[in-house]
């Protein structure tokens, strides 16, 4: 299931709602386990058993580090984060080492090795990092670890995070499972439903179109491939892929308000940023702050030599794009970005300085938009050929008529993502996700609201609809 | 503030998502979606299905078209997609100053849809040997070339589909067949854009993909005194007055607008609508017409069956029975366009009518049906 389908908006969610809003305080936590069991079983019944499996077994191993003495606390750590990555490369990473490693024995003329593919289930990325964050955040004390399995169970399975995020530190919910009476509130449930409406809106209207270009462009043929259409299709995808992220995270931070639950933000206009750390702290930031919280700080930290701190670094994102897919064009785009961490830490940041703020804005966005191309590519030699017509200049491949309606989304994307670049701006657009508790501004965000899911919903139902004039025989 | 105003905001907010479902539940009145589209079939569930999600997934398919209120839905979206940005569904084209094609018929004005000259020649060869038989049972054969709006409006069609480029057509195939076999036929088609530029009415509208309502009672005139002067006799004359000028257009006028399925969007032409009434002097032919969806617009609009006898029947793409008794056309039935009606000698005419893009498959089947039916075979005439 997911969020901007009709399914989900018209039927999921206003029983799911009417139901958690009328069950007493007590009873809530077992409306949301059993919505969002319900969520997870409709896309993937199968994988359910999976899930129970592993919130059981780290329910009691937190339990087991909590008691421990130090050594097994330690051991039991092990166990857990081994038995939790191990499930993870199974499923997510055991079809791309097989398959590498079937491409090396082929190559050396040996047999390959027999494999059935394995199936991915759905979120695992995400629920296993939330698990990890569970067990880890109990071992080092930062949180004790919950009382009853039902309330572990809520926080692995909340439905709004459980697909596709904001990676959600344990220590930034557990208070909030088992006590949100004071942000369960109409405010919350008016603010959440507008933050909603908002995500659905750029996921549909603005990152749908954008991705279908971006798509076109992306699957033309080696020869029809230009200059300008490879640009296109870059910047396409740099803004779909925005706008459809931040979009579902807005959604899922909009409903969990809707639930009481007050989720961090994830994303902070990362275009403006004027170099990589920068769009590092404002883009996907739930997954920054894992990975620094979890690995980075594991790894070291800032307490190493400075070789060893850009290792660390580098080493992060490096796991940070494997995280994201199991492809090679994952992990370079992970490396990618790590290098030029690496490369601002030891002179670019310096250089940088004695350029305008555009100029920077230019050399971060300009940096991105590459390492979304290995991002987006089907494979490895795709990316090197659409990097390299990006780099073939050929003004005159720019003779052709872009679609009016592409051209209004791309204006629109360029706006909404670089308007922010202007301070007074940034201050509006704080402010207009600030609740303001005037009869006027509430009455506007859920008119818009509501228009705007309307919209979405239009667009979301009118995809699978093209009727002929008449039928032919 | 006020919590009870907020309680209310926020109320409507849980009703509005709750409007679908009601709708669906109350079965509320709500306009239909224009055009035709297989529904989605409800999936039966299973363990099995339900297991490997394939139940969740065509049920959430079936639910994404039938939800209550989603015709509101997507007129939203194509008034904003059309009136926006300019966008109609795959399968038509906006051609210039907004006049609505369905690409069919430009691809067949462009020739891009010929069949060979020899599979025409052969079809016409079939029908030419099908007609001398028929004339043994009394029975005439007279084929129409229905006018296409890739023709007629050819002039808006968009620069980018390059019209200039135009390559020989079906159209241009079977009119030379047609007369070179001296087979009985009328050219509309040509005859159309013979007067396109003295008509005061509209013949072809901006967002119709059919010939006009107005410009059916040329053509059923024109039918009748055709088929009068093919049997030397007479039955009856078509008058028409009482002519009325209207903005809206009546249904089929602005029947690709209709499908585009906005919330209303109108060309700002003038629509002619006529009375039209056929005087019957005599007995009226039983008339077997095979033909697409051209002829309703002379059933509809043009009394059409007004001057054929009870029992006449309309093929409808040689597929969906319709039968004329008693002042209506009802529906009988389908048909495998395989078969040959029972009784196909016992018309007195047999009429088969195509538009455009419909000429590859001249006939809509029953050419090569009765032929087989005749001859046993698929072989060509001067083969037998």
């Amino acid at each position: 299931m997911v969020f901007s389908s009709s399914f989900f908006i018209l039927l999921f969610l206003p029983l799911f709602l009417v139901s958690y809003y009328i069950t007493p305080s007590r009873y809530k936590n077992y409306v949301i386990l059993a919505g969002s069991s319900l969520f997870y079983i409709w896309g993937a019944p199968k994988f359910i058993f999976v899930l129970f499996g592993s919130i059981v077994l780290d329910f009691y191993l937190a339990k087991f580090i909590y008691n421990a003495p130090q050594l097994r606390k330690k051991w039991y750590l092990i166990l857990s984060v081994s038995l939790n990555t191990g499930i993870l490369l199974y499923f997510k990473y055991a079809n791309f080492f097989v398959e590498n490693i079937n491409d090396i024995l082929q190559s050396m003329g040996y047999k390959q090795i027999g494999w059935i593919q394995v199936a991915l289930p759905i979120g695992i990325s995400f629920f296993t990092f939330h698990e990890l964050s569970y067990i880890i955040d109990v071992y080092r004390g930062v949180k004790p670890p919950l009382k009853k399995i039902t309330d572990y169970a809520v926080y692995i399975l909340l439905f709004p995070q459980l697909v596709a995020g904001p990676i959600i530190r344990f220590s930034e919910i557990a208070d909030q499972i088992q006590d949100r009476k004071n942000q369960l509130n109409v405010d919350s449930a008016l603010l959440g439903f507008f933050r909603f409406a908002i995500g659905l809106t750029k996921k549909v209207l603005i990152a749908n179109t954008l991705g279908a270009e971006a798509d076109r462009l992306f699957g033309l043929q080696a020869e029809d491939l230009t200059f300008a259409t490879s640009w296109l299709g870059a910047i396409a995808y740099t803004f779909q892929i925005y706008f459809d992220f931040s979009g579902y995270s807005d959604m899922a931070i909009g409903l969990a308000r809707m639930m009481g639950f007050v989720f961090p933000e994830n994303f902070n206009n990362p275009y403006i940023s004027q170099n990589i750390t920068e769009f590092w702290r404002r883009w996907h930031m739930s997954l920054s702050r894992w990975m620094r919280d979890y690995l980075y700080i594991s790894l070291g930290g800032n307490r190493v030599s400075t070789a060893r701190l850009y290792f660390n670094l580098w080493i992060v994102f490096l796991i940070s794009g494997f995280w994201h897919g199991a492809e090679w064009t994952f992990i370079i785009w992970g490396a990618y970005h790590g290098l030029f961490l690496v490369l601002e830490r030891l002179f670019l940041d310096k250089l940088l300085l004695h350029t305008t703020k555009v100029i920077r804005m230019l050399y971060a966005f300009f940096v991105v938009v590459i390492g979304w191309v290995f991002f987006r590519a089907n494979d490895l030699p795709h990316a090197l050929l659409f990097l390299e017509r990006m780099f073939t200049v050929d003004l005159s491949s720019f003779y052709f008529t872009l679609d009016f309606r592409i051209l209004c989304f791309l204006v629109l994307a360029f706006i909404f993502c670089f308007m922010a670049g202007f301070s007074r701006i940034e201050k509006f657009e704080s402010d207009v996700f600030t609740f303001r508790n005037t009869k006027t501004a509430v009455t506007s965000y859920i008119v818009v609201g509501l228009l705007l899911t309307i919209i979405s919903l239009g667009y979301i139902t009118s995809s699978s609809f093209n009727p002929f004039i008449y039928f032919r025989f | 503030m006020n919590i009870r105003f907020k309680n209310i905001l926020f109320t409507i907010v849980i009703i509005g998502l709750f409007a679908p479902l009601i709708q669906q539940t109350f079965n509320i009145p709500q306009p239909g979606l224009k055009g035709s589209y297989l529904p989605t079939e409800k999936p039966v569930l299973s363990w099995g299905s339900w297991f490997d999600g394939s139940w969740q997934q065509q049920y959430s398919d079936y639910y994404e078209t039938t939800f209550g209120f989603r015709p509101w839905l997507i007129k939203i979206k194509n008034h904003i997609e059309f009136n926006l940005f300019r966008k109609v569904h795959s399968g038509m084209i906006l051609g210039k100053e907004d006049y609505l094609f369905e690409r069919a018929y430009i691809d067949s004005y462009l020739g891009k849809d010929r069949i060979p000259f020899d599979s025409a020649k052969f079809q016409v060869e079939k029908l030419a040997y099908i007609e001398k038989h028929l004339l043994q049972k009394n029975t005439l054969l007279l084929a129409i070339l229905a006018p296409g709006k890739g023709s007629f409006c050819a002039q808006y069609i968009p620069d980018n589909l390059h019209p200039e480029n135009r390559n020989i057509s079906n159209y241009y195939q079977y009119r030379l067949l047609l007369e070179r076999t001296g087979l009985p036929f009328v050219d509309f088609n040509n005859w159309f854009l013979a007067i396109k530029d003295t008509s005061t009415r509209l013949l072809y509208t901006k967002f119709g993909v059919h010939w006009s309502a107005y410009s059916t009672h040329y053509v059923t005139d024109s039918l009748i005194r055709k088929m009068q002067s093919l049997t030397g006799n007479y039955w009856g004359y078509y008058s028409s007055n009482n002519e009325k000028q209207s903005k809206t257009p009546k249904e089929g006028d602005d029947d690709l607008m209709e499908i585009l399925n906005t919330m209303g969007t109108r060309s700002g032409d003038t629509y002619s609508y006529i009375d039209i009434k056929f005087h019957p002097k005599g007995k009226l032919p039983k008339v077997l017409i095979i033909g697409d969806s051209y002829v309703w617009t002379p059933i509809n609009h043009g009394a059409l069956m007004s001057s054929v006898a009870d029992g006449s029947q309309y093929l409808y793409y040689n597929h969906d029975v319709y039968t004329y008794s008693e002042g209506q056309l009802n529906q009988k039935g389908i048909k495998e366009k395989s078969a040959v009606p029972e009784d196909v000698e016992g018309f007195d005419f047999i009429i088969l009518c195509n538009t455009e893009p419909n000429l590859k498959e001249f006939g809509s089947g029953f050419i090569d049906a009765y032929y087989k039916k005749l001859t046993g075979t698929d072989k060509a005439p001067s083969q037998l």
